[in-house]
């Protein structure tokens, strides 16, 4: 598998994740990698844009992001770059259950990016944002015979 | 995304279809919330069809939940996918919410 890039900026708008998972579909596109990868791929860029949007441009729609997605031999990389204010990396687990429920612990993303990812790496350079996501693509991963949906 | 529903006598089911992202998860909240103020209490969510769900998706459910706890109504989600199992797994709320295999299990789990 060679080195392929893709590269798009749009703007803090909700629906602007369409265009992002269309650019990794197309990447990843007759990729041997399973759906249950992809699936972590799709989950942890709606959570970072969904960070970005919430957190970081709070909904101001002119906001610009750009992603860069990368997908090497071994792994696949996404950065986020944007010019919001600075995010607050929760390094804490939220407490589960009828906390979350009452909202009292923030960062369910974070630990979901986390938990998903097998690296992630947020930078603030001068005035910019820099959030890096790595997935591996594992042996298990190259493969679709364990994507069965229940009956 | 797609929201189909079917009225099973006093409950409402809902069947939702395709990505539940940061976009159609205002979307969906906004319908939801649309049943709640027509006067649905009851409600069971049928996931077999969602690709995948991501904290925006979750944080909908348990808006949902919140809201259905406080008029005494009841909520319960079904034919949950194994991809979209794992994010309310790793969320650690499985035990926050009534999860039923099957739709008929998770109806008289809401009756009973």
């Amino acid at each position: 598998m060679s080195v392929e890039r893709s590269e798009i900026l749009v703007t803090g708008e909700t629906k602007n994740v369409a265009l992002i998972f269309a650019e990794a579909d197309k990447l990843l596109e007759g990729k041997p990698v399973s759906r249950a990868w992809r699936n972590d791929v799709l989950v942890c860029i709606d959570e970072a844009f969904s960070n970005i949007i919430q957190h970081g441009y709070l909904y101001a729609p002119e906001g610009k992001i750009r992603v860069t997605m990368t997908l090497y031999r071994d792994y696949f990389r996404i950065i986020f770059q944007d010019t919001a204010a600075a995010y607050k990396e929760p390094r804490k687990k939220p407490a589960p259950g009828r906390a979350v429920l009452n909202r009292k612990t923030p960062g369910l993303g974070w630990h979901i990016m986390r938990q998903l990812m097998d690296k992630v790496a947020y930078q603030r350079i001068g005035e910019s944002n820099c959030l890096v996501l790595t997935k591996n693509i594992e042996a298990e991963d190259r493969h679709d015979s364990e994507d069965k949906r229940p009956e | 995304m797609i929201l189909r529903t079917k009225d099973l006598s006093d409950i409402r089911a809902v069947y939702l279809e395709g990505r539940l992202d940061i976009h159609r998860s205002l979307e969906v909240e906004a319908d939801l919330d649309r049943m709640i103020a027509d006067g649905v209490t009851r409600m069971v969510i049928d996931l077999n069809d969602l690709e995948f769900l991501s904290s925006s998706g979750l944080r909908v459910f348990l808006g949902l939940l919140k809201k259905l706890r406080t008029q005494n109504g009841r909520l319960a989600l079904c034919r949950i996918p194994a991809e979209v199992r794992k994010v309310i797994r790793i969320s650690e709320l499985e035990d926050l919410f009534d999860i039923h295999e099957e739709m008929d299990s998770a109806v008289i789990s809401i009756r009973g």
